[in-house]
């Protein structure tokens, strides 16, 4: 693959952070040129995709993602996403977004309380049309991922069936009590992507499953074509 | 320089897994008649500002932007004298 065809992406660092190397090997086997970036400076010019790692942002204190959620790079996001750019968050990353007002509702402790690990099945919805994120995929398709979390139960005040218009994934057996068995929320763009379940640790069959790459191709696959138009 | 205690306690009606949590510890160990009925969090806070009202102007925005999950919690800001340390002396 030529650099030319490689967008550029980014994948913040937060203090706590421990999933940014998956996601940068992910993001590079997937066809972009991928590179670090320390969410305590401003957010880097010219990378259209932007990805929030999974992990324990400032140890969890407090409450998940929160403290994150005003770091100088995730106060430049709302700018990048209304430039038309790509935003990506796992696990805490997805949390951040939340605590940041990028995604709407809330993720808490999951229902019944525990961390659960383990490889879960969820499905492609109807809402997930038009996302760039799932521009190789269709609804009714269903992605073998793995969770590693205990505070991914996402609620929204207004209630399940709110939750189930928008949430692109949902789980074939609901791990958290997430309303509406949500695995994952986008904005109204499309372009903001939040899930709790790891993309980036399903890249390689070998290792259990590569459906993870479908996510990420699809973001590739519009991000190359946008620029070749 | 103006102190605040700042508590944020769950809404009510929004599920509280951490006091279902204790709850059970307490039934386990003995204390069945006693149950937790909300778990928050607990912060001394310092603002580096004399004028106790824009002192408590800006924490009431720290909270807000940073510090509570608006759909999840609530939260009290409380005054405190200023001692001059750190809040976090031990407690019995």
């Amino acid at each position: 693959m030529s650099p030319a065809s490689q967008p550029r992406a980014t994948v913040l660092v937060f203090p706590g952070s421990n999933g940014e190397h998956d996601l940068l090997g992910a993001l590079g086997r997937c066809g972009f040129a991928a590179s670090l970036h320390p969410a305590s400076q401003p957010l880097p010019t010219g990378s259209p995709l932007v990805a929030l790692p999974g992990g324990f942002s400032y140890g969890d204190a407090w409450r998940a993602g929160l403290l994150a959620s005003r770091a100088p790079a995730v106060q430049d996001l709302a700018r990048h996403v209304a430039g038309g750019g790509l935003l990506l968050g796992v696990c805490n990353g997805f949390q951040i977004l939340v605590a940041a007002g990028l995604l709407p509702g809330a993720l808490t402790f999951n229902q019944p309380a525990g961390f659960q690990h383990r490889w879960v099945e969820v499905e492609v919805s109807a809402a997930a049309g038009g996302s760039p994120w799932f521009a190789a995929l269709s609804p009714g398709e269903r992605l073998r991922l793995p969770i590693a979390h205990a505070q991914g139960c996402y609620l929204h005040p207004d209630g399940e069936a709110w939750v189930q218009q928008r949430a692109p994934l949902l789980y074939r057996q609901n791990p958290n009590g997430s309303q509406g068995a949500a695995a994952a929320m986008l904005d109204g763009s499309g372009r903001v992507l939040g899930l709790m379940p790891h993309p980036e640790r399903a890249c390689d069959a070998l290792l259990g499953s590569d459906d993870g790459c479908r996510l990420f191709l699809g973001a590739w696959r519009h991000l190359t074509q946008r620029s070749a138009a | 320089m103006t102190r605040f205690e700042v508590i944020v306690r769950p809404r009510p009606g929004v599920a509280d897994p951490p006091a279902a949590a204790i709850s059970t510890a307490l039934r386990d160990s003995g204390y069945g008649e006693c149950s937790a009925l909300a778990v928050g969090r607990y912060l001394v806070l310092r603002v580096a500002e004399s004028d106790v009202q824009r002192a408590t102007d800006r924490a009431h925005v720290l909270c807000r932007d940073l510090l509570v999950s608006p759909h999840l919690e609530t939260y009290e800001l409380r005054p405190l004298p200023d001692t001059g340390d750190s809040g976090a002396e031990a407690r019995r």
